[in-house]
């Protein structure tokens, strides 16, 4: 099922006058997502599907944002990563970029975040502030330090432990203070737990290097869709897929039913796969012709 | 020349107590005594000694019979003068010229050159008073074209409140008419003679014949007076600044919280930030150094990324590290060094007025913060190193100049003119985004390695074989692997030193 999004009426494009004004501006309808006059500014995701879900269009700027994904490794920082990367093209424009600005701090990381992968995405690792941090509390204090203090644009923090409501109301006071977006990487077991972070969503793997965005909270509408995003793009990962579009299809032929199956990968398959990878570029030439979306 | 003359009348007893904060001492009867050992008499009190019935030289021995809970310090002339000297390096940062008078206990100032800096005589003396004010010194002042008549106007204030400045030099001799001789320091007998004669002030010396005074008194008597009236040179030897700061703070009772030291570490830190200003430096180090009972030490070292001496950034730094960790000891003394001074960088204000510099000053700040509390090796920046090895193909970058670092050449050109990007295409890489502190060993069942189930290749090998020169060779074949929690793992297989699966990094 699909959701009808109203475009937001752009006071540019439509000026009307005196108090038809103030109410175009300030008030906020039920029953609209909210667009760029509504909501605060944003930072665009550079996933198209996804600024569709947002109020506003993107990220929402100076605020605290709850992702909730378990495991690592399913594509939850190549949903930042546009976002990061906007900041910082965003700051060299404004000719901040003399003296800093579009700086990002991440927190608590579960790996350390590797040099040439984040030079190969585009990202300028001057701006990039790595601390190291396995207690709660001293993740938490370093987050507020570096969102109040005005001087990072962004905090990506990853605590796998329960915070307590009022440290939470503290980020996201921080944040505005501070004008800095803050994301949350914790756990999907805190789904349930309130928050107060505007936007929350929860994240999950899939096959092919694709993400499912599960929005549990949004500002404006209350959300009722899941997004899927091609967030990364590993050239194997496509090949994965196409693959395995070619084998549903040739399934789907030969058996002349439509259900997706085939999760289970049998020890021969994998060891033809491992060893066999000279015949693997003749696969995906053929594929090509044949997947629907090509 | 325009002299500013600060007097301490009660410089013994402020050299105590300035040690503390207001709070612990201000109750306390306490007087500081000198005098021969056998007889000790009282010197100096503070308020509540003074409130308490007693008064400057009365016996040390009758001082405790009407007040029995008098803290009695001996004096320590060698102390006082320390304490002046320091004071006047911290004034330095105000003119260059600075003479410390220890017999008089006071300090002069010469102004004139740097007056207009300051923002006139009336703004610059608001500064000076409360530099001398913030390092617990009660002092008075006192502003004449001669430095020996600023003294004299200083000293008289005692005496007459109203007349302490007089700026122009011809009305010198008309404003230091009513100055008590007793000022002067003269001898004993040359004073008690002037006073059998009738003459206490120096209007009334004035119109006396000055043959008869030369041949009654000597050249001094005279020469004082030319010199107070700007007739005779009066040269003054200048400070000269010491290459390193080294301020300590001793206290009369042991200091039991940290919170406790908060007031002291902040005289001491303006202190410092007023002798780094007088050089024209900043600094990257300070060494505080707190002293326990039986001569044990703690040494708290702190750094910033950038010189800095802005007194209340590097108190904000010490706090982080007390916030951390309680006291050993209770404190009986609190010193702070700076070793290493640097050439202070002003901040480069721009014509548009936006938050460029102040953004970049507050990020050097921020990173020292976070590292003063959490550890230097925790905050941290990455670089690219141009190795093979993945785990060589990067390495950390902590300690000074983390902030100053230029920004990288970027390798992939963005959309143009700020326009940010829609639709991202994410720049393809063969590398993780997350590699692990140490290779995994992966467990393999029938030779498939298992991560959170059974992995799935999707690409490789890619074959790095290199490091042999240095002693840490790799002959590994990297695969782009996934399971079926849809995680995409890089592993690799050591396919010369056991065959075996590790697990290095995962795309994310």
């Amino acid at each position: 099922m699909s959701v009808a999004i109203k475009p937001a009426i752009s006071p540019a494009r439509h000026r009307p006058s005196g108090l038809a004004q103030l109410t175009e501006l300030a008030v906020f309808r039920v029953g609209e997502l909210g667009g760029a006059s509504t909501a605060p500014s944003v930072i665009d995701s550079g996933f198209a599907g996804l600024n569709r879900e947002l109020a506003g269009g993107g990220w929402p700027r100076g605020e605290l944002t709850e992702i909730l994904c378990d495991g690592v490794g399913m594509g939850e920082l190549a949903l930042l990563l546009p976002a990061m990367l906007n900041l910082q093209a965003a700051n060299t424009a404004a000719l901040a970029n003399l003296a800093g600005g579009g700086g990002c701090v991440w927190i608590g990381a579960p790996h350390l975040p590797y040099a040439p992968a984040l030079r190969d995405a585009g990202m300028d690792l001057t701006k990039v502030f790595i601390i190291d941090s396995t207690r709660t509390e001293d993740s938490l204090w370093a987050a507020e330090q570096s969102l109040a203090s005005g001087a990072m644009d962004s905090v990506s923090m990853w605590i796998n432990g329960a915070i307590a409501d009022t440290s939470l109301r503290r980020l996201k006071h921080a944040a505005m203070s501070g004008g800095a977006t803050c994301w949350l990487m914790r756990p999907t077991l805190f789904a349930r737990h309130a928050s107060p972070a505007p936007l929350r969503m929860m994240l999950k793997g899939e096959a092919g290097g694709e993400l499912t965005i599960n929005l549990i909270k949004r500002r404006g509408l209350p959300p009722n869709k899941t997004i899927s995003l091609q967030s990364r793009s590993l050239p194997c990962l496509a090949r994965k897929r196409l693959q395995e579009q070619q084998q549903r299809i040739t399934q789907n032929i030969a058996q002349g039913i439509t259900t997706q199956t085939s999760t289970s990968t049998p020890l021969r398959d994998w060891l033809g796969r491992t060893f066999g990878q000279a015949a693997l570029p003749a696969t995906p030439v053929r594929s090509r012709s044949m997947s629907p979306d090509r | 020349m325009l002299w500013i003359a600060l007097h301490f009348p009660q410089l013994s007893i402020d050299c105590v107590m300035r040690g503390h904060g207001e709070s612990l001492l201000s109750n306390l009867p306490l007087a500081i005594h000198a005098g021969p050992s056998q007889r000790p008499t009282l010197h100096a009190l503070n308020t509540a000694a003074r409130e308490a019935g007693l008064k400057p030289g009365m016996a040390l021995a009758a001082a405790r019979a009407i007040c029995g809970t008098l803290t009695a310090i001996p004096r320590s002339v060698a102390k006082e003068e320390e304490c002046l000297q320091r004071l006047a390096i911290q004034l330095a940062q105000y003119t260059p010229s600075v003479s410390v008078d220890a017999v008089s206990q006071s300090i002069v100032l010469e102004v004139a050159s740097s007056m207009k800096l300051f923002g006139g005589i009336g703004a610059l003396l608001g500064e000076v008073r409360r530099t001398v004010r913030s390092q617990g010194y009660q002092g008075l002042v006192g502003i004449a074209p001669t430095p020996l008549a600023a003294q004299l106007l200083a000293r008289a204030t005692q005496y007459h409140p109203a007349t302490r400045m007089c700026r122009d030099a011809t009305q010198l001799t008309e404003r230091l008419a009513d100055v008590p001789l007793a000022l002067f320091g003269w001898s004993y007998d040359t004073l008690n003679t002037l006073a059998t004669l009738g003459l206490t002030r120096i209007k009334d010396l004035m119109p006396m014949p000055r043959r008869g005074l030369q041949q009654r008194f000597g050249d001094s008597v005279l020469n004082d007076l030319d010199r107070a009236r700007g007739l005779l040179g009066d040269p003054r030897l200048y400070i000269s600044l010491p290459e390193r700061f080294s301020s300590n703070r001793e206290f009369v009772f042991e200091v039991h919280e940290s919170e406790r030291l908060m007031p002291v570490a902040d005289g001491l830190f303006q202190e410092m930030e007023g002798f780094l200003r007088a050089r024209g430096a900043a600094t990257q180090t300070v060494v505080v150094t707190l002293k326990h009972a039986r001569n044990a030490h703690t040494h708290i070292t702190l750094g910033t990324r950038e010189p800095a001496r802005h007194a209340g950034h590097w108190l904000r730094l010490l706090r982080e590290k007390f916030a951390r960790a309680e006291l050993a000891a209770p404190v009986v003394e609190m010193t702070l060094r700076v070793e290493q001074l640097r050439p202070y960088l002003a901040e480069t204000h721009s014509l548009l007025r936006n938050a460029v510099s102040t953004r970049q000053d507050s990020a050097a700040n921020l990173v020292d913060r976070l590292a003063a509390r959490l550890g230097e090796k925790a905050v941290y920046q990455i670089e690219v190193e141009s190795d093979h090895r993945p785990e060589f193909a990067w390495r950390k970058q902590t300690g000074a100049g983390l902030t100053q670092r230029p920004p990288a050449r970027q390798r992939y050109s963005r959309t143009d003119s700020g326009q940010t990007r829609s639709s991202t295409k994410m720049p393809t890489s063969n590398r993780p985004a997350w590699i692990l502190r140490e290779p995994r060993a992966l467990v393999g069942m029938n030779d498939i390695p298992q991560y959170h189930g059974a992995l799935t290749l999707l690409a490789g090998p890619e074959r790095i074989e290199t490091g042999w020169w240095d002693g840490k060779p790799v002959a590994r074949d990297y695969f782009v692997a996934q399971n079926p929690q849809h995680e995409v793992c890089w592993i690799y297989r050591d396919y010369r030193f056991g065959r075996k699966w590790y697990l290095h990094g995962l795309f994310a």
